[in-house]
């Protein structure tokens, strides 16, 4: 497939760019941490891709490199200020899954995802619309939908339970 | 704690970690209930990831973009530092680099503002003349803005605005938009006609304007450029602003560029003499392709398991036939409205879907525990919701659907619909597959369904992409009467779902394929 590098790079990043994140948050890395540690991930991988015969070895390549990545974050931090995502890493790696059980997981549940999004009453579609992929904070989403801030909150909150409930039973039924 | 609280502060503090609003408390909360209950580790890992799943898809535009030019910024300063010596030379490159990156820039923002499909190409692949397998350079494919590399052979490209540019490989070169590419390394021959006069291309010594000509540009290792005019005129620039125009003499005339426009030299014509040979190469290449296509075509035909094979070469004495050359029982498929066409070079032929009648009626009575279908297509364009490469009639218990899908606005996807005994019935895909400017790419198409293992596994030229659980189970699958890139509804109101593309291959297998016999099935879109 011939595609220039940088269109082809764009393509993975926006591919994966979910299931990197969720993956290195599984690790135990807090978001914003998980952010620094995608992005990287995506650098290191993608400046030697050449060394991959398959794209489909670009998933399990990258979140390799995120885990080893936390590894070294996390004892750093260790070292410096002992927070507390180090401990949590280590409590997580003891017991969790290999990778390739959780990217397989992963690829399921991103799936299920958007069958659960479809699901939704309207509302709730619009709510998350208004606050997450237009990007307002809770306050100007309450004031678009006639509600108050709070209600926005837990209503958002409910959402994500009510989504994260049945990915979980879409992938346990298959 | 009970049962329940733990559960719910697990799931508590998941999504807070997810969210980025976990507090030391959290932490502290969380490693408390971790050790004390190690089991647990494996829920709590599962709960955060679906958590940051949702966090992570309900992302604005802005946010994916930033996220991306992040990424791409620190890769292409990596990349300055360590080509720097290499490629930026000279303020022409510098100039190339520019342009490139707005090129870029400005092609990363378009992304996302522009919710109509567009095609962001600039010229299409018109010919190629490759002697390795590993070059990515398919006839008819389009080509975007961007830097790219041919290591041997030749590649012809036809650009939007009617310039014509063969280049040999090995050559490195950028592309900025339909009048202009820089050429770093290489040989280049243009054939610019009246209506693209201006078509420029860069070296790092010069800038060649073509005026409606034909002329063979060769830049060395060392950034020099030698340039020769076959026909008609052409302005060289150099990189101290002089300018000459050159118009073909009798001798022909050529010269060398280092930093300005010097000296005039006998044409050495022997510099550019391959390119005449390449109607000759092409040919020989398409023969080559063709031989290794019979013998892999020969090969699979003896697998005891291959129901099906349908190789899309039609017979002298009927072309309304499309022969099952499978060493099975199963028909022949008759082919209804369907156009005989060139398929990926000439000699291997295919047939054109366009119209609401086209398709090709088989017929497989087998009952399949496993299977595996595979098939080499071409799609001019995703004009519907679904484009079929094979259906059964109507969506019975047992049946089988195989088709691509346009479920967004930006690339398609691959869709297997299983429909079991019991009457059970989900869509498995895989996207993206297949956007606007893949049209008129071949590609080499798989799945296999795996009865021991519940799994169906997509392919795209021999990679697998996907394996997924199945979600309903059935003790056997069928396809019996069944169209070939359309669809037999049994309903009244018949959905059309014509495949607006060709096809130049399909084959049916009662067994599960293997990576690597796919990876083998399909070396044949590597054949160059």
């Amino acid at each position: 497939m011939t595609m220039p590098l940088h269109n082809r790079f764009s393509y993975l990043i926006d591919t994966y760019r979910s299931r990197v994140l969720a993956y290195t948050c599984s690790l135990g890395a807090d978001r914003s941490l998980a952010e620094d540690i995608a992005q990287d991930a995506f650098v290191v991988a993608l400046d030697k891709i050449g060394q991959l015969e398959h794209e489909s070895e670009f998933l399990p390549w990258v979140c390799a490199i995120a885990k080893n990545l936390v590894r070294n974050e996390t004892r750093k931090r260790w070292r410096r200020t002992k927070l507390m995502e180090r401990e949590l890493h280590w409590l997580i790696d003891q017991h969790s899954p290999p990778p390739e059980l959780s990217l397989q997981r992963l690829s399921e549940e991103e799936q299920a995802l958007q069958q659960c999004m479809h699901n939704l009453p309207s509302k709730s579609r619009q709510l998350l619309k208004l606050y997450y992929l237009d990007n307002n904070n809770s306050q100007t989403v309450a004031q678009a939908m006639g509600l108050s801030a709070n209600a926005v909150r837990i209503a958002l909150s409910r959402i994500r339970k009510t989504l994260k409930e049945c990915i979980t039973k879409e992938v346990s039924d298959e | 704690m009970s049962d329940s609280n733990v559960d719910n502060t697990l799931e508590r503090i998941a999504a807070k970690i997810a969210q980025g609003e976990a507090s030391a408390e959290d932490h502290r909360t969380i490693k408390l209930l971790l050790k004390r209950y190690p089991d647990l580790s494996d829920q709590f890992s599962s709960t955060l990831r679906r958590y940051a799943l949702i966090e992570t898809q309900l992302v604005s535009e802005k946010q994916k973009r930033t996220f991306r030019l992040s990424i791409l910024n620190r890769l292409s300063s990596k990349k300055r530092t360590n080509n720097t010596r290499r490629y930026w030379l000279s303020w022409g490159s510098t100039l190339a680099a520019l342009l490139l990156l707005a090129v870029f820039i400005s092609d990363d923002l378009g992304t996302d503002s522009s919710p109509l499909l567009v095609d962001r190409g600039v010229a299409i692949v018109s010919r190629v003349a490759l002697n390795s397998s590993s070059q990515p350079w398919q006839t008819g494919e389009s080509i975007q803005p961007g830097r790219y590399e041919l290591t041997t052979g030749f590649v012809e490209l036809e650009f939007y605005q009617g310039a014509k540019l063969t280049l040999q490989g090995p050559a490195r070169f950028d592309i900025f938009d339909a009048q202009n590419v820089t050429l770093h390394q290489g040989k280049a021959k243009t054939d610019v006609p009246e209506v693209a006069i201006g078509f420029t291309v860069n070296t790092p010594s010069s800038r060649v304007i073509d005026l409606g000509t034909s002329v063979g540009i060769h830049v060395n290792a060392q950034g020099d450029a030698n340039i020769q005019v076959f026909e008609g005129e052409v302005e060289m620039v150099g990189n101290n602003g002089s300018s000459q125009k050159f118009v073909k003499n009798t001798a022909g005339q050529s010269t060398t560029l280092k930093g300005e426009v010097t000296r005039k030299q006998t044409s050495n014509a022997a510099t550019f003499k391959e390119f005449d040979k390449l109607d000759t190469l092409i040919q020989k290449a398409d023969e080559e392709r063709h031989r290794r296509w019979e013998k892999d075509r020969d090969f699979w035909i003896n697998d005891p398991s291959l129901l099906a094979y349908y190789d899309f070469q039609p017979t002298a004495d009927n072309s309304r036939v499309l022969p099952n050359i499978a060493k099975t029982q199963s028909s022949d498929g008759a082919v209804v409205g369907a156009r005989w066409v060139d398929g990926p070079w000439p000699g291997k032929h295919a047939l054109s879907f366009k119209r609401p009648g086209d398709r090709v009626r088989i017929d497989i009575p087998e009952k399949l525990q496993s299977f595996s279908l595979v098939t080499w297509v071409t799609i001019d364009s995703l004009d519907r919701m679904f484009s079929a490469l094979l259906l059964t009639d109507g969506y019975k218990p047992s049946d089988i659907h195989w088709q691509l899908g346009q479920l967004s606005l930006d690339h398609g996807a691959i869709i297997v619909g299983l429909k079991s005994l019991s009457g059970d019935e989900k869509d498995y895909n895989y996207q993206p597959f297949l956007s606007k400017r893949d049209s008129g790419r071949w590609f080499h198409l798989a799945v296999s369904l795996d009865q021991k293992t519940q799994t169906l596994r997509f392919y795209v030229n021999g990679t697998k992409l996907s394996e997924q659980n199945l979600k309903h189970s059935s003790s056997y699958w069928s396809i019996g009467k069944a169209t070939i890139g359309n669809w037999s509804s049994q309903r009244e109101m018949n959905p059309l779902r014509v495949m607006n593309g060709a096809m130049a291959e399909m084959m049916i297998f009662s067994r599960v394929l293997n990576d690597v016999e796919i990876e083998k099935i399909s070396q044949v879109t590597k054949y160059r």
